[in-house]
């Protein structure tokens, strides 16, 4: 039994790191191509720089020369963390709405928040830009921040009304005898069984919006507020020498944050067996 | 435990929150005396930081002013802008590429006329054709170039040398001459590429030239009808078909994936392509290790109409009409092309200045990359029709592009594709004309 | 009294939602609808033209049908394979063995990543004709081929880098796998049931709810991403075989100054996202299990 566990951990153990070489041998070429001359970024395949170039973070981090990436990353936190924040408690509080309760016209709500995600956003920039320029909102974080607030993000609501779903009803219905009321039930029973759930909506809203491109684009206009999505493209030209060992170096110094919050997050699923065995 | 750590990070974050929307509306409050100007622009580093050290200079020289500089790359530059035209809220100043001041004429008046504003800038230092040629919407002036441009042939001495084909700047190659060098270089150097393109380039500067030295004009009318003639089109096509076929340039699968990035393609990053017709503004990017690039004419059969070469601006500056502070604008416009310091400070970070007088200043200081000045001269010597920006619409260039994929894939034949190009060209032109 | 008040309950917590569908939500859809009835170009005044750009996109465009080809064969190669293995790799991850942390990290970080330029240098490289792949592929004596020029190819390879960053889905599997009581697969594994049967017994339908959602999330937005698309080849692919609708819109819209006819585009593309999702839903009636009813 012993020995067949073992042989049985060491395939696991192996196909892991097979797979984990598979995924992450082309970062890993990414970080010794950000210490490559141009020359050899575009001219060779091979993975060790043939000419090491030491220089290139020292020089990335610096920015636009006006700016250093300490400020854009810190532009990206004060947008970030609001809006991770706000989606988290938006969503947990509608998607309970729409999880635990019936009321009239309740599947068709549903269906509009879940539709306003199936059209284009290409066509909707410019409506909404001319909104939010009328709100007094252009050049600020609010953009991402209010739609949060009021959980305008219908991916995560949706998340969580389907993990709200799958706990079983007997556990707000003991509590429901108990005498809570329903804002009870969802502070005490369903935030704490929410917990998978909570660390998702954290992992994924803070990822996109991170990395979130063309709305910063739109809406951000002071280099001085730049949140990294922008500043790592300020020095992309098209006519104009591009040092592009600096610019593989910031984008790779850009990630970190996101994988130490997933690192820590992630031992939190952990702890969801302990919340999942409440219900046992 | 974990309860009380997460009710820390909440309030962390409701306090972060209240910072960010702050400050926002700070940022350009005028107080009648001082005033602040947005300019934006695209580049790259160097450009930033010149042109950055530029509103430092200014602002040191009228204390009142202050300009904000709103700099990114040039791939969303355009979004960007059209959003903002679209919500009132451009910037005072905008750096624009020359063929968008037809495309925002189409769309209402955006840019001033800078005929009005003869009395605070100099125009004199300009050469007025250019001007009329490259900056007027009708009869309005609404742009004032920051670079000269051209097209240009620009060849890597070193793999010419290895190959033994002599190539200076006074050589005047015509296009038979590319296909018989680049079976002579083949030959030398079987791995190699004559000709160095990508889908673009193949478009604009290679097949383009060829269809109007065959007639000489321009390639769309300014009275929405087409310049180009079926044979001219036809000819042009085939010609690509012998390029292709003939390996003087790279199959479009190769060249499809460095689509506007020519210089990242590893034939020519490692020195094994010959020439390349582009832009001299392109030129700094396409240096490195393995390549030092020579200039000379782009190729002109004989007894041809005209050159067809482009020697538009590289750049234009232009003031938005809903600006509230136009009169401080053009000052700063006029300091900017004007100055001899402001020269100074901003050297060639876009091209090849437009005046004489800068030029001459920043020649004699040793400040001017030679190999592109000499481009520059040798485009205007040779300068083909100024073409017009309806020719650069972007929705045309991409059907043309699409049917030159489908020529050298040996979908359609020349002369399908002639016909095809015709036809959808005048559609699009027709819906042009009537908006 | 009470109980007629009990009903609406719920919308107090729905509320928020409301309002802000109907402040900052329900204003550029609405206008994005109209929009698809003028001649919209962003900056001039729009002219009311009645059905012409919808008739215009089925009878007179030479790239809608293409392009709505290629963004099902994009969603049916994508789709699938990034759910399947994200899926998979979950419930490996979803053991307790030494070091699994750096696993999931590791697995996860090209998803964070993104769509940042880096990719796109990064993808070139592996696939071009002198690229990774082909080097590899070369020991084993196979011609070098150029896999993202290739029309047959390309599409498939820019599906590979969604399918690359299967992440986000295989986080959602791992929070729903975590869901799943330990002692009901116990009491599965003694009465007998081996390995498939229980994850088919008893894993997939517990974990029915976020395959559904991952599903439907992951196809609404597979149908609009082109971002993939648009770091591999930008001006989709020499013979458009990776012309994604959603870079035609964006082509329409900001670059040709179509921004009427982009939304009548984009209002066919919501018509056939929200006729499959319906369609989905109505099919997962039989298939999800939810634990609340």
């Amino acid at each position: 039994m012993n020995k067949k566990t073992n042989r049985r951990k060491l395939f696991i153990y192996l196909f892991l790191i097979l797979l984990a070489v598979v995924m992450v041998y082309p970062l890993v070429y990414l970080f010794f191509a950000s210490f490559k001359p141009n020359d050899e970024i575009f001219g060779s395949a091979s993975l060790l720089p043939k000419k090491w170039v030491l220089d290139s973070y020292k020089i990335g981090w610096r920015g636009s020369g006006q700016f250093t990436y300490g400020r854009f990353l810190l532009n990206t936190c004060r947008m970030v963390v609001p809006t991770v924040v706000f989606t988290v408690i938006s969503s947990l509080w509608v998607g309970y709405g729409f999880a635990r309760f019936d009321f009239p016209l309740k599947k068709f709500w549903f269906y509009v928040m879940i539709g306003t995600m199936m059209l284009p956003s290409t066509v909707i920039i410019i409506p909404r830009y001319i909104l939010f320029k009328n709100l007094g909102w252009i050049d600020t974080y609010l953009p991402f921040i209010v739609p949060a607030v009021f959980a305008g993000y219908p991916f995560f609501v949706y998340m969580v009304i389907q993990f709200m779903r799958s706990i079983p009803r007997e556990l707000d219905e003991a509590a429901k005898i108990d005498g809570c009321s329903s804002f009870r039930i969802w502070t005490d029973v369903m935030i704490p069984l929410c917990k998978p759930a909570i660390f998702s909506v954290i992992i994924f809203q803070s990822m996109w919006t991170w990395n979130d491109f063309f709305n910063s684009l739109v809406y951000i206009n002071s280099v001085r507020k730049y949140p990294v999505s922008l500043a790592l493209r300020m020095n992309l030209d098209s006519a104009s020498r591009v040092e592009w060992n600096t610019i593989l170096a910031m984008s790779l110094v850009c990630i970190i944050p996101c994988t130490v919050l997933f690192f820590v997050a992630q031992q939190y699923f952990v702890d969801g067996i302990v919340a999942g065995s409440i219900k046992g | 435990m974990a309860n009380r750590r997460f009710k820390q990070i909440v309030a962390f974050g409701l306090a972060l929150t209240m910072t960010a929307g702050m400050g926002a509306a700070a940022a350009y409050a005028d107080d009648g005396e001082n005033i602040v100007l947005r300019f934006s622009w695209w580049g790259a580093e160097a450009r930033h930081e010149k042109t950055l050290a530029a509103f430092e200079r200014y602002h040191e020289l009228h204390p009142n002013i202050t300009i904000e500089g709103e700099y990114s790359s040039i791939d969303t530059y355009y979004q960007k802008l059209v959003t903002q035209f679209a919500g009132g809220t451009a910037p005072d100043i905008i750096q624009i590429d020359q063929p968008w001041i037809e495309d925002f004429a189409m769309q209402g008046q955006l840019l001033e006329d800078l005929n009005d504003y003869t009395d605070i800038i100099d125009m004199s230092t300009y050469d007025a054709d250019y001007l009329a040629g490259w900056c007027m919407n009708g009869d309005r002036l609404e742009a004032l170039p920051l670079g000269l441009n051209g097209y240009t042939t620009m060849y890597n001495k070193k793999a010419l040398e290895a190959a033994g084909i002599e190539i200076d700047s006074s050589t005047e190659l015509t296009w038979d001459d590319i296909l018989t060098l680049g079976e002579q270089y083949k030959e030398a150097n079987p791995d190699g590429i004559f000709l160095h393109t990508d889908p673009n380039t193949l478009e604009k500067n290679i097949f383009r030239p060829y269809v109007i030295q065959q007639y000489g004009g321009y390639f769309l009318n300014p009275d929405f009808t087409i310049g180009f003639t079926r044979e001219s089109l036809i000819n042009a096509y085939n010609y690509l078909i012998e390029l292709s076929d003939r390996g003087i340039i790279q199959p479009l699968n190769e060249t499809a994936t460095f689509d506007g990035k020519i210089d990242q393609n590893p034939v020519w990053v490692n020195g094994q392509a010959a020439l390349c017709i582009r832009w001299v503004s392109d030129l700094q990017q396409l240096l490195n290790d393995n390549v030092d690039i020579g200039v000379c004419r782009i190729p002109v059969n004989e007894g041809a109409a005209e050159t067809g070469i482009n020697c538009k601006p590289s750049m234009v500056a232009t003031i938005y009409t809903g600006s509230e502070h136009k009169k401080e604008a053009a000052e700063f416009i006029n300091w900017m092309v004007n100055d001899e310091e402001a020269t100074t400070i901003l050297a060639d970070c876009r091209g090849v200045p437009p005046t004489e007088r800068q030029r001459t200043q920043l020649q004699e200081a040793g400040m001017l990359n030679a190999a592109m000045a000499e481009g520059i001269s040798i485009a205007v010597a040779n300068a083909g029709t100024p073409q017009n920006g309806l020719s650069d619409n972007a929705e045309v260039t991409a059907i043309s592009l699409d049917i030159i994929a489908r020529v050298l894939y040996k979908q359609i034949s020349p002369e399908d594709a002639a016909d095809e190009m015709i036809q959808r060209t005048e559609e699009k032109l027709e819906t042009l004309k009537n908006s | 009294m009470k109980k007629r008040w009990k009903r609406f309950e719920g919308y107090v917590y729905i509320a928020p939602w409301l309002f802000g569908f109907f402040a900052l939500q329900l204003y550029p859809l609405v206008v994005s609808f109209i929009y698809s009835f003028t001649d919209f170009s962003m900056l001039k005044e729009p002219h009311y033209i009645g059905l012409k750009n919808y008739i215009q996109a089925f009878t007179n465009d030479p790239y809608f049908f293409k392009s709505l080809g290629v963004t099902f064969m994009y969603v049916l190669y994508a789709l699938p394979g990034k759910l399947v293995f994200a899926l998979i790799i979950a419930v490996i991850l979803n053991q307790k063995i030494r070091g699994i942390g750096i696993f999931r990290t590791l697995y996860y970080l090209p998803s964070i990543l993104g769509g940042s330029v880096a990719v796109s240098i990064l993808w070139r490289f592996i696939f071009m004709k002198d690229g990774m792949l082909n080097n590899i592929l070369g020991v084993f004596g196979f011609e070098a081929f150029d896999w993202i020029g290739n029309p047959a190819t390309s599409l498939f390879i820019v599906a590979l880098l969604q399918i690359w960053q299967f992440g986000s889905s295989m986080v959602l599997f791992l929070a729903g796998l975590k869901n799943i009581s330990p002692e009901v697969i116990e009491s599965a594994r003694i009465d007998g049931a081996g390995a498939l049967q229980r994850f088919f017994r008893i894993t997939l339908p517990l974990l029915s709810p976020i395959i559904l959602f991952n599903f439907v999330m992951q196809m609404i937005q597979l149908f609009q991403d082109f971002s993939a698309a648009f770091v591999i080849t930008p001006n989709g692919g020499p013979l458009k075989k990776t012309y994604l609708y959603g870079m035609m819109l964006y082509q329409n819209g900001f670059q040709f100054f179509k921004m009427g006819y982009a939304s009548a585009q984009s209002w066919v593309l919501f018509v056939i996202i929200i006729t499959i999702t319906g369609c989905i839903f109505a099919f997962s009636r039989k298939l999800v299990h939810y634990e609340d009813e």
